[in-house]
C-alpha cells in the first residue's frame, strides 16, 4: 500500500467540438492523479476551460462504478477550472473509474450549441481499492431497537423490533443512491473481549461484529422490523445496526442503537443450551455401560483364573 | 520386508511350540514377521486391536478442535478458555502415560489399555452434557487421559514382536493412532453436518456428534477384552497362576526405570517430536487461517493433513530404524533419530519464515514427516532401554512427550508475547537444542553415537544388571536373558557372532 504516493495515472485529452456554429474551443485536458494512502485514494479530474462560457454550462457528472461517496465539483477552484474529486477507500480490489463529462445544452445553445455531448470515459485503475471501510460511511440513519438497555432476551422466545429513519437534518438527496437497509444484529465490546473470532476490523469484509443478519428491506425513509431472536444466537451482548445499501449492495451509511463508543442501549441475549433431557439420559446410560462392561470383565477373568 | 523372520540370530523355538502360531516366532514366542493385512491370533490380532483402540482415543482427545466455532458460541469460551483447555487436554496424560507403564508392567497391557479406555469413556459422553468454560476444561482433560494408551500399544507390541521387527510394529501401531488426530478434523465435522442436516439445533448437533467417538471407543475397547492377549503365551493373570511369569514388584520396577538415565534423555527427546506434533494439532488450524485468511475449511483440512501424515511417516521411522540396525545396530538407530529429528527442528525454523500459502503448506508437509518419523526411531530405540521396567520406561518416554507438548504451548503460543509464526520458528531452534542429548546415550554392549561399545560388555549382562542376585538364582531374568539372546543383531554387522545359542542353557559369559 503506497504512502502517500501521486502518480499520474491516465490523461485523457478530449476536446468538446460543438456540432454547429460557434467557435468553442473547449479544451479539458482531464488528468487523473492517483493519491493514495492507507486511509483512501482520491482521484481528481481537472478540467480547464479556456471559454469562459461554455465553462458556466458544463455540467460534470462523476460516476463510478462501485459507489462511494463522491463529492462533485469544489466552489472554491479558480474559474474557468473545474475540479473533480473522488474519494474512495482503498483496499484490494480494482475500480474503474468512470468520467461522465456531460455538456448540458441549453436551448439557447448560445454558447455550445446543441447537443454535444462528449463523453469521457476514463477507465483507470486506482490501484488497491474496492471494499468499504467502516469509517467511510456516514451515520445517516437514526436507529432505535426494542429491548431497554439491560434486557435479557431469549432466542428462538422473544421479539426485538427496530425501527430506523433518516436524520431530517441531513441536505436534500443524500439519500439518492440508497437502495437497501440490512439490520444486523451485532456483538457489544464486552463480548469481543479475548475472542478474536468476533473482532472489530474497519474493512467490512474482515469485520466480524456484525455476524447475524436480521431483515433485509428496501430502502424508505422510515421502517420497522420485528425480529424472532433465532434459536442459533448465542448467549452474548448486543447492539442493533442498520447498514444502507446501495444497488451493487455496498454498504454506504449505517446508523445503530448505541452510541460510538457502543456502551449505551446494549441487551442481552440468552442463548439456548442446546442440552436435552434425552441427551443427558443417554450420556448417562453409555458411561454406565462402559464402566459396567469393564467390571463384567474383569469378574469374569477372576473366575477363569481361579479355575 | 528385509530379512525375513528365520535368520540364524534368532533363537529356534522347540518344534512344539512352533507350531502353536501361524507365524512364525523366536524363543520368546514373539513374531519374527509383521504381516499387516493378517489377524492371526496373538500377535498380529494384538496390533490390529491396540491400533485402533489407540486411534479411538485420539479421535476423542482431539474431536473439540474441529467444532470450537460452534462450543465456543454455546458455552461462551474465551481465546483464554480454549487455550487452557488445550494445555489440559495433553497435561492429563503426563502421569496417566507414566502409571500405564507401571499397570503394563504389572497386570499387562490388555487389562491396562482397556481399564483406561473404559474408565475414560464417560468423559467423552458427558461433554454432550456440558455448559461451561470449567466444565469443558475438565471434559478434556479427562478425556486427555486416555493418550495414555500410546503406552500400552507400545509395550504390547514390544512384547508380541521380536526385536528385528519391534520398530516397524511400534511405529505402525502409534503412527495409525495418532492418525486419530488428524482423521477427527475431518471426522467430527461431517458427523455435525449430518446431525444438523437431519434437524437438529447448532447446538444439538454438535452435542450428539460427541456419541460417535464415545461409541468408537467403548466399543474398540470392550473388542480388546474379549479378544486381545498380553503375550503370546496367554494373559498375565493365568501365567502368574500357573508360575510361568513372575509377578513383579511396583518399587523394583520404578526403581530400575527412573535410575536409567536413557529414559530420561529419551523422554527430553521425544517432547520435541511428539510434543511438538500434539502443539501443531492444537495449533496449527488457526495459524493458516489468521496468517493467510483461507476460510475455517480449508484450514481444517490443512489441519487433517499434518496429522493424516501419520499414516506412513511414524511407521516409516520405525522401519528404517529396524532397517538401519541390520547394517549398523543400536548405533545407526541413535545416528537416525538425530538426523531426522534435527531435520524436523530445521523445517519447523523454516515454517515459521514462510510468508506464501502454497510454500508453508509444502513446508508443513515435509516437516510433517520428519517430525513424526522421528517419533518412530524414538521407539525403536525405547524397548532396548530396559527389560523389566520395559512399561515404566515407554511411559516415562511417553510422558515426556506430552510435557513437551505443554512447556511449548506454554512458551511460545499463550499470550501475545510471540506472534504464531516466531513461536513456531523457535519452536524449530528449541527442537534442535533437546535433540543434542541424544549423543549421551551409551549402551555398554553396543555403544553410542560417537563412542563404539565396550569389549567386555553383554546384552545379557546389561538386562541382568536389572535383578538382583536372589532374583537371578531364582531364575526371574530369563525373560531378559531371552530378550538379550535376541537382541544380538542391535551390535551391528561386525559384532554378530556366528554360532547360534541353543535355547535352554543359560549362555556362558562371553
Amino acid at each position: 500500500m503506497n504512502h502517500g504516493t501521486t502518480k499520474d495515472l491516465c490523461r485523457v485529452v478530449s476536446t468538446f467540438v460543438p456540432k454547429t456554429g460557434h467557435h468553442t474551443t473547449v479544451e479539458s485536458s482531464a488528468t487523473l492523479q492517483h493519491h493514495s494512502d492507507v486511509v483512501q485514494d482520491t482521484a481528481s479530474v481537472h478540467l480547464e476551460f479556456t471559454d469562459n462560457d461554455s465553462f458556466r454550462k458544463i455540467d460534470a457528472l462523476f460516476g463510478c462504478s462501485n459507489p462511494v461517496i463522491c463529492h462533485a465539483g469544489n466552489s472554491t477552484s479558480p474559474p474557468r477550472e473545474r475540479l473533480f474529486k473522488k474519494t474512495a477507500p482503498s483496499i484490494s480490489g480494482k475500480e474503474d473509474l468512470h468520467l461522465l463529462l456531460q455538456q448540458e445544452t441549453n436551448t439557447m445553445a448560445a454558447l455550445l450549441s446543441n447537443q454535444v455531448a462528449a463523453l469521457l470515459l476514463l477507465l483507470c485503475y486506482i490501484g488497491p481499492s474496492a471494499a468499504v471501510l467502516f469509517s467511510s460511511l456516514p451515520q445517516t440513519l437514526r436507529v432505535t431497537a426494542s429491548p431497554s438497555p439491560g434486557q435479557v432476551l431469549h432466542a428462538g422466545v422473544d421479539e426485538i423490533t427496530v425501527t430506523w429513519a433518516l436524520n431530517q437534518s441531513l441536505p436534500a438527496g443524500t439519500d439518492s443512491g440508497y437502495k437497501k437497509v440490512k439490520v444486523t444484529l451485532c456483538y457489544a465490546p464486552v463480548s469481543q473481549t479475548d475472542r478474536g473470532w468476533r473482532k472489530t476490523d474497519d474493512h467490512l469484509k474482515k469485520d466480524k461484529t456484525c455476524q447475524f443478519k436480521m431483515a433485509t428491506r428496501p430502502y424508505a425513509a422510515t421502517g420497522t422490523v420485528t425480529y424472532t431472536v433465532e434459536r442459533s444466537i448465542p448467549t452474548a451482548t448486543f447492539f442493533v445496526r442498520a447498514y444502507v445499501l446501495d444497488a451493487s449492495d455496498t454498504e454506504v451509511a449505517y446508523g445503530q442503537s448505541t452510541d460510538p463508543k457502543k456502551t449505551t442501549n446494549l441487551f442481552d441475549i440468552a442463548g439456548i443450551t442446546g442440552r436435552h433431557a434425552s441427551l443427558d439420559i443417554a450420556a448417562a446410560c453409555f458411561s454406565a455401560f462402559s464402566i459396567g462392561a469393564l467390571a463384567f470383565f474383569f469378574v469374569i477373568e477372576k473366575r477363569k483364573a481361579k479355575k | 520386508m528385509g530379512d525375513s523372520g528365520k535368520s540364524s540370530l534368532q533363537v529356534e523355538p522347540s518344534d512344539e511350540q512352533a507350531t502353536r502360531f501361524k507365524m512364525p516366532v523366536d524363543s520368546e514366542q514373539k513374531a519374527t514377521e509383521f504381516w499387516l493385512f493378517s489377524f492371526a491370533a496373538p500377535h498380529m490380532q494384538a496390533f490390529h486391536l491396540s491400533w485402533f483402540s489407540f486411534f479411538c482415543c485420539f479421535v476423542s482427545t482431539f474431536a473439540a478442535p474441529p467444532l470450537l466455532p460452534l462450543i465456543r458460541d454455546n458455552l461462551n469460551l474465551t481465546t483464554t478458555d480454549i487455550g487452557n483447555a488445550g494445555i489440559a487436554s495433553v497435561s492429563g496424560a503426563v502421569f496417566a502415560r507414566l502409571a500405564m507403564g507401571t499397570a503394563c508392567d504389572l497386570v499387562g497391557p490388555r487389562l491396562a489399555s482397556a481399564s483406561l479406555i473404559l474408565l475414560t469413556t464417560p468423559a467423552v459422553y458427558c461433554t454432550s452434557v456440558i455448559n461451561s468454560a470449567s466444565s469443558y476444561l475438565l471434559v478434556r482433560f479427562f478425556t486427555g487421559f486416555s493418550l495414555a494408551s500410546f503406552v500400552s500399544t507400545q509395550f504390547w507390541m514390544s512384547s508380541m514382536f521380536s526385536p528385528p521387527k519391534v520398530g516397524v510394529a511400534n511405529g505402525i501401531a502409534g503412527g495409525w493412532g495418532n492418525l486419530g488426530g488428524g482423521a477427527t478434523q475431518l471426522i467430527m465435522p461431517l458427523v455435525y453436518e449430518l446431525i444438523h442436516h437431519i434437524g437438529g439445533t447448532r447446538f444439538t448437533a454438535w452435542r450428539i456428534a460427541f456419541f460417535i467417538p464415545g461409541l468408537m471407543q467403548t466399543l474398540s475397547a470392550i473388542a480388546v477384552l474379549a479378544l486381545g492377549q498380553d503375550l503370546p503365551n496367554g494373559n498375565y493373570r493365568k501365567l502368574e497362576k500357573a508360575g510361568d511369569k513372575h509377578k513383579d514388584s511396583f518399587g523394583k520396577v520404578f526403581y530400575h526405570a527412573v535410575t536409567n538415565y536413557r529414559a530420561w534423555i529419551l523422554a527430553l527427546t521425544y517432547g520435541y517430536c511428539f510434543g511438538v506434533e500434539l502443539t501443531i494439532d492444537n495449533i496449527v488450524a488457526e495459524y493458516f487461517y489468521d496468517k493467510f485468511n483461507v476460510n475455517l475449511r480449508t484450514a481444517g483440512m490443512i489441519a487433517a493433513s499434518f496429522g493424516l501424515a501419520n499414516i506412513v511417516s511414524r511407521p516409516g521411522g520405525g522401519f528404517l530404524s529396524d532397517w538401519i540396525s541390520t547394517g549398523y545396530g543400536m548405533r545407526g538407530r541413535l545416528w537416525s533419530l538425530w538426523v531426522v529429528q534435527s531435520i524436523g527442528g530445521v523445517l519447523c525454523i523454516v515454517l515459521g519464515l514462510m510468508h506464501n500459502l502454497s510454500a508453508a503448506i509444502a513446508v508443513m508437509l515435509l516437516f510433517s514427516f520428519f517430525v513424526q518419523a522421528a517419533c518412530g526411531f524414538t521407539f525403536g530405540v525405547v524397548p532396548f532401554v530396559s527389560r523389566r521396567s520395559l512399561g515404566l520406561v515407554s511411559g516415562m518416554t511417553g510422558g515426556g512427550g506430552n510435557v513437551g507438548a505443554v512447556i511449548t504451548q506454554l512458551i511460545f503460543f499463550t499470550g501475545s508475547r510471540y506472534s504464531k509464526e516466531t513461536g513456531i520458528t523457535l519452536m524449530g531452534v528449541m527442537i534442535l537444542c533437546c535433540t543434542l542429548p541424544i549423543s549421551l546415550i551409551y549402551f555398554p554392549q553396543w555403544g553410542g553415537m560417537f563412542c563404539g561399545p565396550r569389549a567386555d560388555a553383554t546384552a545379557e549382562d546389561y538386562y541382568a544388571a536389572e535383578w538382583s542376585d536372589e532374583e537371578r538364582e531364582k531364575g526371574y531374568h530369563s525373560p531378559s536373558v531371552k530378550f538379550a539372546e535376541n537382541s544380538l543383531r542391535e551390535g551391528g554387522r561386525r559384532r554378530r557372532p556366528s554360532p547360534t545359542v541353543p535355547v535352554e542353557a543359560t549362555p556362558t559369559h562371553v
